[in-house]
């Protein structure tokens, strides 16, 4: 489906560009039982993105490819990349360099 | 994998006036690129023959992951411990599992950011690094793997029995898949020539500082003989995208956590 220019013009021009969660979820063309908070707000923060500006990209974007990876992230990635930061501070200080 | 930049970040000198050009920034990105990357339903669907479905159904398999967990983390295994130093540790392993022995065929990676020597140093060791990991792991007996963690594992070491090597590496015929963002200007490997493929990851992904006119530097040629096993594939997401999602996430957590 011709689907991202129909996601990002609807997310853009739509209540969903400022919403998250359930909001999206209640209007979102692609919704997922699968797809979590979180991979909406993600989706929105993609939305922002603008994808015309760079002319070197050879293929479109697929916001279902997208989502579907993104919906596998852990469900609270912030505290995540937290913990993920505080072992590798803990893991370069023993080793004495950022692996 | 090596924390990818999009811009070179020098720990210890953060730039305060822009939060993307610090350490954390830099490492959140990464670190991002590499899970969607991992995430992706079409990882290992880029090769249209049966080989590359079969790396699909195999990077996610608990022999797999046990074995990359070793990779990544030597330093949790003192009986291994000495014989992995400086072993490079992939993102994906992908493998053969039609038989009880374990047949590694070859790697993933995921690179956010341009190719360095770091990362020619990682790609060009990543078989040798394979080979290391195999033999130590061969030394085991099923008991042995049980002990350190390894279920599954141990398992197939049962079945395979103490006069087989439970893991074999395909040399002659090793892979490895390095997915780099969309953005990036690579051509289809199996529809251009060598020297066109070559040239289009030289131009979109080699450190520009590396290439010359003559393209007959030290790093210029290890790229040619790295590219003979290695495919460099466009993953789901742009540059921009990961940036932006790395921001959003970066913004929701504490500050100069490292």
């Amino acid at each position: 489906m011709p689907a991202f220019e129909t996601v990002n013009s609807i997310l853009e021009e739509s209540p969903a560009a400022g919403a998250s969660g359930n909001e999206v979820r209640s209007i979102h063309p692609i919704a997922n039982e699968n797809y979590t908070d979180q991979t909406y707000e993600l989706m929105n923060v993609i939305a922002t993105v603008p994808e015309d500006s760079d002319s070197k990209i050879m293929s479109p974007r697929d916001v279902n490819r997208q989502a579907a990876a993104m919906a596998g992230l852990p469900k609270e990635i912030a505290s995540y990349m937290e913990n993920y930061l505080q072992l590798s501070e803990q893991h370069a200080a023993f080793h004495g360099h950022h692996n | 994998m090596q924390p990818s930049t999009v811009t070179t970040i020098n720990p210890g000198q953060q730039n305060q006036q822009n939060p993307d050009r610090t350490l954390q920034a830099s490492m959140i990105r990464g670190k991002l690129f590499e899970m969607l990357v991992l995430l992706d339903p079409e990882i290992g669907k880029n090769y249209e023959d049966e080989e590359s479905r079969f790396f699909q159904r195999t990077h996610k398999s608990p022999e797999a992951q046990e074995i990359l967990f070793i990779l990544q983390n030597p330093q949790q295994f003192p009986e291994i411990y000495g014989e992995t130093k400086g072993i490079k540790n992939p993102d994906a392993i992908f493998l053969n599992l039609n038989s009880p022995q374990i047949e590694i065929l070859g790697v993933g990676d995921a690179k956010l950011g341009v190719i360095d020597i770091g990362d020619l140093k990682q790609f060009s060791l990543f078989r040798k690094s394979i080979e290391i990991i195999a033999a130590v792991l061969n030394q085991y007996n099923h008991l042995d793997l049980e002990a350190m963690g390894f279920p599954a594992l141990s398992a197939r070491k049962y079945i395979v029995g103490t006069d087989t090597p439970l893991i074999t590496v395909n040399t002659e015929h090793w892979q490895q898949i390095v997915y780099v963002p969309r953005d990036r200007q690579i051509i289809n490997a199996f529809t251009s020539s060598f020297k066109e493929y070559y040239h289009s990851v030289r131009a979109s992904l080699l450190d520009k500082k590396l290439s010359t006119k003559k393209g007959n530097s030290k790093p210029e040629k290890i790229l040619r003989d790295i590219l003979r096993y290695t495919r460099f594939v466009p993953s789901a997401f742009t540059i921009d995208e990961i940036v932006h999602l790395s921001r959003h996430i970066n913004n929701k957590i504490k500050p100069n956590i490292i």
